[in-house]
């Protein structure tokens, strides 16, 4: 046999045969079987994965991190049962955190450019935004519902009872709500567009209500502030930035698109309202410096603006 | 540098290939539970070996690891395959047509699930998941010769085994 006969009809099911080989293979009759065989094929299919699988081998994954207890064996004298028991107890403490010294931080990225969307134990639902991520201790979490927060992120706090987000220079206390979180190493900008918010950054602190925000900026000024709360960030290709000073807007591109931008001699107080284009980079620095009059020169990851 | 452990990679890995390693598993035991089940076996093995797969080997160590998970599980000699259909076109086809087709179907499928097992799941990476002969080729680690004679030979046994079916006006 030579060596292309070993594999002619897998040639001429991907259509690299050649025209003598073709030839010859539809005249024998044995092509028009082929093809009875390849159509009947084309409307056949297999179930799609089921919507929780990956979330199914994660909790797997987390399942198999838990330390586990070891059984001493058994003694029959009680007061030797009690007293291993104690020291059995006192040893798993000491030794848990050498067992699995990360195991109780999780924690969840994003990616420059993207969102990511996930949902706490607690039921809470978070979007992360850009260049962002949050860390908790899965352990604790359902007795004290706490997170460190590094970028920007939205929350859906479902269910009742206290819920705190710490960043660089603050945190965020909320009871059953919905609220935006943007950080940068000095400057924080939290909105509320349900419930309660307790924002404290540094010395300031504020309780926000829908439709208040509270900022802190670079040149320390803590100010608190109005929006329009009807609107939600979500995650489509737009996000609403509703009158909010340039400086924030520039750390909101900053944080989403892992870029650093220089500002020569813009006014970083003046106000915008527009939207955000969360799919490509140049299309949102057009529309939202364009039609302020101001420059913008794009080197990579460094954008730097000036007036026109 | 790209690492399997980061969460972001390792999730694409999922989604990329998630679904046609559960049907890779499922051709060659014919038990779609089982599959399922594996599949996310192969996957949990990737995670714990995560700082030892390059990225772009993670494909094949699932294929690998997946087909191990299979060989120890069960010594199966006889599979069982059987599709689902697309939603059919109302082809309004008069009735012993369609009879003949379903036949043949079966027949189809029948044959299909009696070939080797080599044979098989090359056949079907092709024609069920849009695999190229390259991209079965990486999952296997075999070369692409290697996948075409296999495939040669998968469609050499289903032609001779519905042959009779072919004097049939379809």
């Amino acid at each position: 046999m030579n060596e292309g006969e070993e594999t002619l009809l897998a040639r001429w099911l991907s259509n690299e045969l050649t025209a003598e080989e073709k030839r010859k293979l539809e005249e024998s009759g044995e092509a028009e079987t082929l093809r009875r065989i390849v159509a009947s094929m084309e409307t056949w299919t297999l179930p799609d994965l089921a919507e929780n699988t990956y979330a199914n081998i994660k909790s797997k994954l987390d399942s198999k991190n838990e330390a586990r207890v070891i059984p001493l064996y058994q003694r029959r004298s009680f007061l030797a049962i009690a007293a291993s028991l104690l020291l059995l107890v006192g040893l798993f403490f000491l030794i848990r955190p050498m067992l699995a010294p990360s195991a109780a931080i999780t924690e969840f990225a994003c990616n420059a450019g993207e969102t990511r969307e996930l949902k706490l134990p607690d039921n809470t639902n978070i979007v992360l935004y850009g260049k962002s991520k949050i860390s908790y201790d899965k352990e604790n979490f359902t007795n004290d519902r706490k997170l460190k927060l590094e970028g920007e992120a939205y929350f859906e706090v479902n269910t009742k009872g206290p819920f705190e987000v710490d960043f660089a220079n603050g945190k965020v206390n909320v009871l059953g709500t919905k609220f935006n979180v943007l950080t940068t190493s000095e400057e924080a900008a939290v909105k509320c567009f349900e419930g309660k918010v307790k924002v404290e950054v540094e010395s300031n602190s504020a309780v926000l209500v829908p439709g208040q925000g509270a900022r802190k900026t670079k040149s320390g000024n803590f100010t608190e502030f109005e929006f329009k709360p009807n609107v939600l960030p979500g995650t489509g290709a737009y996000r609403n930035i509703d009158n909010t000073p340039l400086e924030e807007v520039c750390n909101t591109l900053s944080v989403f698109y892992d870029i650093k931008i220089i500002n020569e001699n813009v006014d970083l107080t003046r106000k915008f309202s527009g939207e955000i284009n969360q799919e490509n980079l140049d299309t949102a620095l057009t529309m939202i410096f364009v039609p302020m009059d101001i420059t913008f020169v794009r080197n990579q990851k460094t954008v730097t603006i000036r007036n026109k | 540098m790209d690492s399997v452990c980061d969460e972001v990679n390792y999730k694409g890995i999922f989604k990329e290939h998630g679904k046609a390693l559960r049907n890779f598993i499922y051709y060659k035991c014919g038990d779609l539970d089982r599959a399922k089940d594996i599949m996310q076996e192969a996957l949990i093995k990737l995670w714990e070996n995560c700082s030892k797969v390059e990225l772009g080997k993670a494909k094949s160590f699932l294929y690998t690891v997946g087909q191990r998970i299979l060989i120890d599980q069960v010594r199966h000699d006889k599979v069982k395959l059987e599709f689902t259909k697309k939603s059919e076109i109302n082809t309004a086809n008069d009735p012993a047509f369609e009879l003949i087709k379903k036949e043949f179907e079966q027949k189809l499928m029948r044959a299909i699930s009696e070939m080797p097992e080599t044979q098989r799941e090359a056949f079907l990476m092709n024609r069920m998941d849009n695999m190229s002969y390259k991209d079965i080729a990486d999952a296997l680690d075999i070369s692409v010769k290697a996948v075409e004679k296999r495939i040669h030979l998968a469609l050499l046994y289903l032609k001779d085994n519905v042959k009779e079916l072919k004097t049939h006006k379809i």
